[in-house]
């Protein structure tokens, strides 16, 4: 008998999982807890150990397959097993080119060909034999489904010509799943944006009091961006749809009653991920410094788990130390929301009756506007603004 | 006799296809010279030019001192000067003592001015005569990497005579590999032709649909003896004697890989980066959509020759192995 090896479930939040690389071939020994294949998730590639001894009978999922949790990826099993023949079932067969390319023209089904070779494979005189059988059929075309309604938006392919001063470079498997990514949720999300301006002053002279000894403390610098992170959990608690996930196919929306919030880490402009800090509204200041540092070090080291990066409710983006006065972000999916902190800069601002110098930034704010309306993002804005503007910052830091 | 084929004959060899041939050119052509070891007196180290130091005398019939870098560079100034010598090489072996000459000279002369040099290269090359590591080898690999040379290896008297006298009348070097083994092996009907082989066409010699072997010179003859076998178990061989090596007539090959989507490769120099790497790239390249399985060589092992008459018969193709493994490309 041989043992069913099965996409295994990568992180807690992973459905699916894509195979990127085997790492053993149909025929070779396969000892358990030899590395046996490559599986991608979003952004993480993971190595997959055999969970058996034997031989790999069968590859059920070629490279660049996507499947879900659970599905079949292979056979391992005694070695006087039969291999699978030419076509296992799954249609992956040894095609030679001649074979693909005849199947490809006459549209034969290569399934219901009996295939000659010495193992089973089928062979050039095969197809042409069955394309006589098909009846002389002229090359066709696959019949063209009718498109559905539902059918996701495909955009037009736009050609690009490369001149020979240009570089043509492959795009990462990160790159493309932020394009796909990125391309979804503004297809889905009707993003509206909006901002405020913000006062930090009063969070500068408390980082300026507090900067030497926190360093010394937690080994990070104490960032404008934990104080936003800490202002907006607090916010969110008070505004729940802002910290929801919809679900249109179910007519329903989900209220999270914990803040999982996920903070975009730059990858030295490689790309971006975003670790997921989990029940971010029970963190003090400190606690959320500490747990940004933490995904920020794990993500630039490569090293961050599916499960780290899986099941934000809200997320915050940073651009601001990299300057930008304001900016508007796409929305994470299934979040409903994103925040964005941009540059901090002196700036005149009016204090009372007078004109000071203060230090100031936009907090930039995209919206689902499927989730909520304009009032509550604004109220929503108004509370982070005057949190991070009223608060005692110096007794969070103690 | 060799000299006798002029006329109607009983049979033609090999061997007395060449002699037939270079006599032809002479006779036609007075710029047309020979030299080489024992050319001359001895007739020629296997008695090809038995006979021509009488006919032609010997300001056109040379025989050198032992020193092949020597006549082989005295060849190569005499065709620059308007002259068409035959050099002969004893054995295709001692070629390499005129490796500078070859290479740096006679290939890339006309490159270079512009002007002819109408060479002609005889190398009788080959094992199965029992004569070791050194009197036995296939040398077609490394000259073909160099541009500016010909190379022609004739399986056929026919192609011997006709292809030696279209090398002669060509204005840049051509490396002529006879085969020794073929020299009084192959024997076929006269009157023999002696019309032109054209350089640069290879030849279909047994038509065929279900895989292709593409061979030259004694793998011709063993295919040729393959492909009858296995017709008898109703598995069609086609035969492509290339006849040239360089330059390939990639038509030729590709229209039969094309036709049987199956390509084997023989040859007797050995296997690693043997001319049947060109060829099996060639095929990869331009038939690879037409393959219904991978190219594959038969060749040499990656060893000298052996001595010992068991072992070189373990180091050269065999028929046995070629009738397997064209039976293992036709119906895998």
């Amino acid at each position: 008998m041989a043992d069913v090896f099965k996409m295994p479930k990568l992180g807690e939040t992973v459905t699916t999982g894509t195979v990127t690389r085997w790492l053993r071939a149909v025929g070779d020994a396969v000892a358990f807890d030899d590395p046996l294949l490559e599986v991608a998730t979003d952004k993480v590639d993971s190595e997959i150990p055999s969970p058996y001894s034997g031989v790999l009978l069968e590859i059920m999922v070629p490279e660049g397959e996507t499947v879900a949790v659970g599905a079949e990826l292979a056979r391992i099993g005694a070695p006087e097993e039969p291999v699978s023949s030419a076509l296992a079932g799954n249609g992956r067969a040894k095609l030679s080119p001649i074979v693909r390319k005849l199947a490809a023209q006459h549209g034969i089904d290569l399934a219901a060909i009996q295939g000659s070779g010495a193992t089973g494979r089928i062979t050039r005189e095969d197809i042409e034999a069955a394309i006589v059988r098909a009846g002389a059929a002229p090359a066709t075309v696959p019949a063209v489904t009718p498109a559905v309604t539902s059918a996701p938006f495909v955009p037009k392919p736009l050609t690009v010509t490369a001149e020979p001063r240009d570089e043509v470079q492959p795009l990462s498997r990160m790159r493309l799943a932020i394009a796909e990514r990125m391309t979804e949720s503004l297809r889905v999300a009707p993003h509206v944006w909006t901002s405020v301006e913000v006062d930090l002053q009063a969070v500068e002279e408390v980082r300026r009091e507090h900067k030497e000894r926190f360093r010394r403390e937690e080994g990070t610098s104490l960032t404008y961006l934990a104080f936003v992170a800490r202002a907006a959990c607090d916010a969110l608690r008070a505004f729940p749809v802002i910290n929801s996930s919809l679900d249109m196919a179910a007519r329903t929306r989900v209220l999270h009653h914990y803040v999982n919030l996920g903070i975009a880490v730059d990858l030295s402009e490689q790309g971006l991920v975003v670790p997921v800090i989990r029940d971010a509204d029970g963190l003090n200041l400190r606690g959320l410094a500490r747990a940004i540092r933490a995904g920020a070090d794990k993500a630039n080291a490569g090293q961050s788990a599916p499960d780290d990066l899986a099941g934000s409710t809200f997320t915050i983006t940073n651009p601001g130390p990299f300057g930008g006065y304001a900016s508007a972000p796409i929305i994470n999916q299934p979040n409903s929301a994103i925040l964005s902190v941009n540059e901090v800069t002196r700036r005149p601002t009016a204090v009372g009756d007078a004109v000071a110098v203060h230090y100031m930034t936009i907090l930039g704010f995209s919206y689902d506007h499927r989730a909520f309306d304009g009032v509550t993002a604004s109220r929503f804005l108004a509370r982070v603004r005057d949190a991070l503007q009223d608060r005692d910052w110096a007794a969070e830091l103690g | 006799m060799p000299l006798e084929t002029d006329g109607p004959a009983e049979s033609v060899s090999y061997l007395e296809a060449i002699a037939a041939g270079l006599a032809s050119e002479m006779e036609a052509d007075p710029d047309v010279f020979l030299i080489g070891e024992d050319v001359g007196q001895f007739g020629g180290a296997f008695k090809v030019t038995k006979g021509f130091l009488d006919r032609f005398g010997p300001r056109r019939v040379i025989d050198s001192p032992i020193a092949e870098s020597g006549f082989t560079g005295l060849a190569c100034g005499a065709a620059l000067m308007g002259l068409r010598p035959v050099v002969e090489f004893q054995f295709a072996d001692f070629i390499s003592c005129a490796f500078d000459q070859i290479i740096n000279n006679c290939s890339k002369q006309h490159y270079r001015t512009g002007n002819p040099i109408p060479l002609t290269l005889r190398a009788p090359f080959g094992a199965r005569l029992r004569a070791g590591p050194t009197h036995s080898q296939s040398v077609e690999a490394y000259f073909a990497h160099i541009p500016g040379l010909k190379i022609v290896a004739p399986a056929t008297p026919a192609d011997a005579a006709g292809l030696l006298i279209s090398a002669i009348r060509d204005n840049n070097p051509v490396l002529y590999l006879e085969s020794k083994y073929l020299y009084r092996r192959i024997e076929v009907p006269g009157p023999l032709s002696l019309d032109p082989v054209p350089i640069g066409s290879a030849k279909v010699v047994r038509e065929g649909t279900k895989v292709s072997l593409l061979t030259y010179s004694v793998g011709v003859h063993q295919g040729l003896e393959a492909a009858a076998e296995l017709d008898q178990e109703g598995i069609s061989v086609e035969v492509v004697d290339l006849r040239t090596l360089v330059p390939l007539d990639v038509a030729t090959i590709t229209a039969s890989v094309n036709k049987t989507s199956r390509a084997v490769i023989l040859h007797e120099d050995a296997r690693r980066l043997g001319y049947g790497a060109e060829i099996a790239a060639t095929v990869a390249e331009e038939c690879f959509w037409q393959l219904d399985g991978p190219v594959v060589r038969i060749a040499g092992k990656n060893t000298p020759i052996p001595t010992s008459p068991a072992l070189e018969d373990a180091a050269v193709p065999q028929l046995p192995e070629i009738i397997s493994t064209l039976r293992r490309v036709a119906t895998t």
